[in-house]
């Protein structure tokens, strides 16, 4: 899958599960700039993610997914080019 | 100010003071004394004194312009006063003050003084006796030091921290040592970012682990600068990551030496030129690995910071005495060319586990190091002052 | 919400969000949804349990934070696969109660905290005080017994509603008996406290007047024969409060509760009478595909 595909597809998973726009997700998002975004939406986040591209997160991988780059990062480094 | 010891038995001052209409008005503004005695002509004319008579007060607090002016003067404490009011003072009346020292207790810093107040007509219309200490002269007062020196030597300060730190302290007035080992092209670079700044510096190239090399760039930056005032231990290698499975000890030890050794011997250096002066600022620069969990493919790097922070520790009892304060500067992790290597993913991680959300610039760094290095920190010596962001908070 | 802030609360908060980033988030939740009565009573807690000990905060902070992201990823796994990771007894023992080092450091410091950082384990708390405090107050019980007393929490919320109420605390785990002798000791409780590191029995003369038993069930391999060995120990008409834990995978859990009857079921094949009854989910689901644990509450009587 190619970055922006992917770059794309988690925008959207978080604009459903953090119920803002997509306009609202800069590149800086993170827990901090999403006032909805807590340890609760966080992990429906996660597992929507895992669902979505078919990926597992390990435990330690999870707690670390704060912001969308750190996000694309662990996405980018789980699915296949 | 003058010493109790200058005081002589006999000793007079003396003023003279017309009192007038304005003196009543104002008196009774500050007090709020007004008796129609003082303030009422018409009264004061059908009373017992057949007139306004002005306040005892007002014609006493000239004893207090006396002591305070001059004798003793600047320094003293009024402790008690007697008084006796013999004659009434009318307007107008031109009164003579005086006052006489009858007994000095130099132990105490005590004056006695014998006051009297005369009017025009040579009639005593006050007499009393007054303690005044007085006080010793402020310790600072007249301690205001010397300029000092304004060299300061930066290890390692072709880029990163150091270029920074060199750059900060210049602008700050300091005569920056620019230290080098092998990028003649950065060092010169920084000198001339400071000069286009006006500041002033200098690149001096010296491998920090040879005595002989520190010794002659010692000697160097003295003559260039005019005399030394402080030194920044900053120079570090590149980190090397090694598991602990494949690390020899004299990996250890090399980095050790490398940092802490270096500190050592420019520190020992520097020191008779501070010494001789008795005064002198040396920062040495550690490292976040020496407060929390360090990254275990550091080991060298790690312990090589823990010592820097030791070396602090232990120098400030001993430093101290002569005038000389040495702190530590602990960043954390700083944008610089020494993370190049830290995967993008730890940078970010590290930003979030941060409360202030961002990496340390070198410029942060720089800041406090000047800060520390400055006279606003002259009573602060065996500090860590850490510049992470907050990171170290739990 | 800083409006609202107490120090020591804020000094949780703070530590809490330099910690653990992901749980940054839960106290200004906590307040946003329950207010300034919320704020004073964990102040007054902490400030009790705590006194000036920062350290302690922060360990105990840390283990909060450990036991919750444990939790949240134990619950994502429930989720996919509905199964707990099961312990037996004996597993559970070893693992967790005998765990000096994990029950001090991490395991009860983090059941005292989440009584207010859990949205559902306080609104469990306030329920207990509407709901079962009123009943001893009505039987005017003068004993109760505590079993599983865990952090000595809800002993200590009894013997500070109840003035004159006597208690006894059974629990096999020496971690849980330090705790709470240490939590009662603090809030100037312990004179009218008993600790007995054993199984319950019948310590008073024709049984004690009221019981509690929080969150025991779901950790036993039979709820059935606790209960009755329960029964034998109160008296015919003792008012009882009792709660499970349903969909809550942790790691010491043994009894898979998935629904209220099934409790319910159990407490009366065992000689109590349901009174009230509630159930405090931690977060609302959405979709059949999620799962979030639940407290269910029941106050009971002997009958």
């Amino acid at each position: 899958m190619d970055t922006i595909t992917i770059h794309n597809t988690i925008i959207e998973v978080m604009a459903a599960i953090l119920d803002v726009s997509r306009d609202q997700i800069g590149d800086d998002a993170s827990m901090d700039t999403i006032k909805a975004w807590d340890s609760l939406k966080h992990m429906k986040l996660v597992m929507t993610l895992e669902q979505e591209f078919g990926i597992e997160f390990d435990d330690q991988e999870v707690v670390d997914l704060l912001s969308l780059r750190l996000i694309e990062l662990a996405v980018r480094a789980k699915v296949p080019a | 100010m003058r010493d109790i010891k200058e005081f002589a038995v006999g000793e007079k001052a003396r003023l003279s003071h017309l009192i007038t209409l304005e003196d009543t008005r104002r008196f009774v503004e500050l007090t709020g004394d007004d008796n129609p005695l003082h303030v009422d002509r018409e009264w004061a004319e059908r009373s017992a004194m057949k007139g306004i008579v002005t306040h005892g007060m007002l014609s006493a607090s000239f004893l207090s312009t006396i002591i305070g002016k001059n004798l003793p003067g600047p320094g003293a404490l009024w402790v008690s006063q007697n008084i006796e009011f013999l004659a009434p003072v009318r307007l107008n009346d031109k009164l003579e003050i005086e006052a006489e020292i009858v007994e000095i207790h130099v132990r105490q810093r005590l004056l006695k003084l014998r006051c009297q107040i005369t009017n025009q007509r040579g009639r005593q219309v006050l007499t009393g006796e007054c303690l005044v200490k007085l006080l010793a002269k402020p310790a600072t007062a007249e301690a205001a030091p010397a300029a000092p020196p304004r060299g300061i030597i930066v290890t390692g300060a072709s880029r990163g921290i150091g270029a920074a730190i060199a750059r900060k302290l210049a602008a700050d007035g300091a005569a920056v040592i620019v230290n080098y080992r092998r990028d003649a092209e950065a060092a010169a670079s920084v000198c001339r970012q400071i000069a286009d700044a006006g500041g002033q510096a200098w690149a001096i190239r010296a491998d920090i682990t040879d005595r002989a090399q520190v010794a002659a760039m010692v000697e160097e930056a003295q003559a260039r600068a005019g005399g030394l005032y402080g030194l920044v231990n900053n120079a570090s290698e590149p980190i090397a990551e090694r598991d602990f499975a494949a690390l020899e000890w004299d990996e250890v030890m090399a980095e050790f030496q490398s940092q802490v050794g270096s500190a050592f011997g420019c520190i020992k250096a520097i020191l008779p030129h501070l010494q001789a002066r008795k005064q002198g600022a040396i920062v040495n620069i550690g490292s976040i690995v020496a407060d929390q969990a360090p990254p275990p493919t550091w080991i060298p790097y790690n312990i090589a910071k823990a010592g820097m922070h030791a070396l602090t520790r232990n120098l400030a009892e001993v430093l101290g005495p002569g005038g000389i304060r040495i702190n530590t500067v602990s960043p954390g992790m700083t944008d610089t060319a020494l993370i190049a290597d830290v995967p993008e993913k730890v940078r970010l991680l590290t930003q979030m586990h941060t409360p202030l959300r961002r990496l340390g610039s070198p410029e942060d760094v720089a800041g406090v190091v000047a800060f520390l290095m400055s006279e606003a920190a002259r009573h602060v010596t065996g500090e860590t002052l850490r510049v992470n962001g907050g990171k170290t908070l739990l | 919400m800083s409006d609202l802030i107490t120090p020591r609360v804020a000094a949780v908060s703070a530590a809490l969000a330099a910690r653990f980033p992901l749980l940054r988030k839960t106290v200004g939740a906590r307040v946003d949804e329950f207010g300034p009565a919320w704020v004073e009573r964990f102040e007054r807690e902490i400030e009790v349990y705590f006194g000036s000990d920062q350290a302690a905060v922060e360990r105990t902070v840390e283990g909060y934070g450990q036991f919750s992201i444990e939790a949240m990823m134990l619950q994502k796994r429930f989720t996919k696969t509905l199964s707990y990771a099961a312990m037996s007894y004996e597993e559970a023992v070893a693992e967790v109660y005998g765990n000096m080092d994990y029950m001090l450091g991490t395991y009860l410091p983090a059941l005292l905290l989440s009584h207010y950082l859990w949205p559902h384990h306080y609104r469990q708390l306030l329920w207990v005080h509407d709901h079962f405090v009123p009943e001893l107050r009505a039987v005017k019980a003068a004993t109760f017994c505590d079993v599983g007393i865990g952090t000595g929490f809800y002993s200590k919320e009894i013997l500070a509603a109840v003035p004159g109420i006597r208690g006894w605390g059974y629990d096999i785990s020496d971690a849980s008996i330090l705790h709470t002798g240490r939590l009662l000791d603090r809030w100037g409780l312990s004179e009218r406290y008993t600790l007995c590191r054993r199984e319950v029995a019948a310590e008073v003369e024709g049984g004690f007047d009221a019981f509690v038993s929080v969150e025991l069930l779901e950790h036993l391999e039979s709820p059935p024969d606790f209960l009755a060995a329960l029964r034998a120990s109160v008296r015919v008409g003792a008012p009882g409060l009792i709660t499970a834990a349903l969909d809550a995978p942790n790691r010491d859990h043994i009894y898979l509760y998935r629904d209220m009857e099934t409790v319910a079921a159990q407490l009366r094949g065992a000689g109590f009478a349901v009174v009230a009854e509630a159930n405090f989910p931690a977060y609302i689901i959405q979709s059949n595909q999620e799962t979030a644990p639940q407290a269910a509450c029941f106050v009971v009587r002997a009958v």
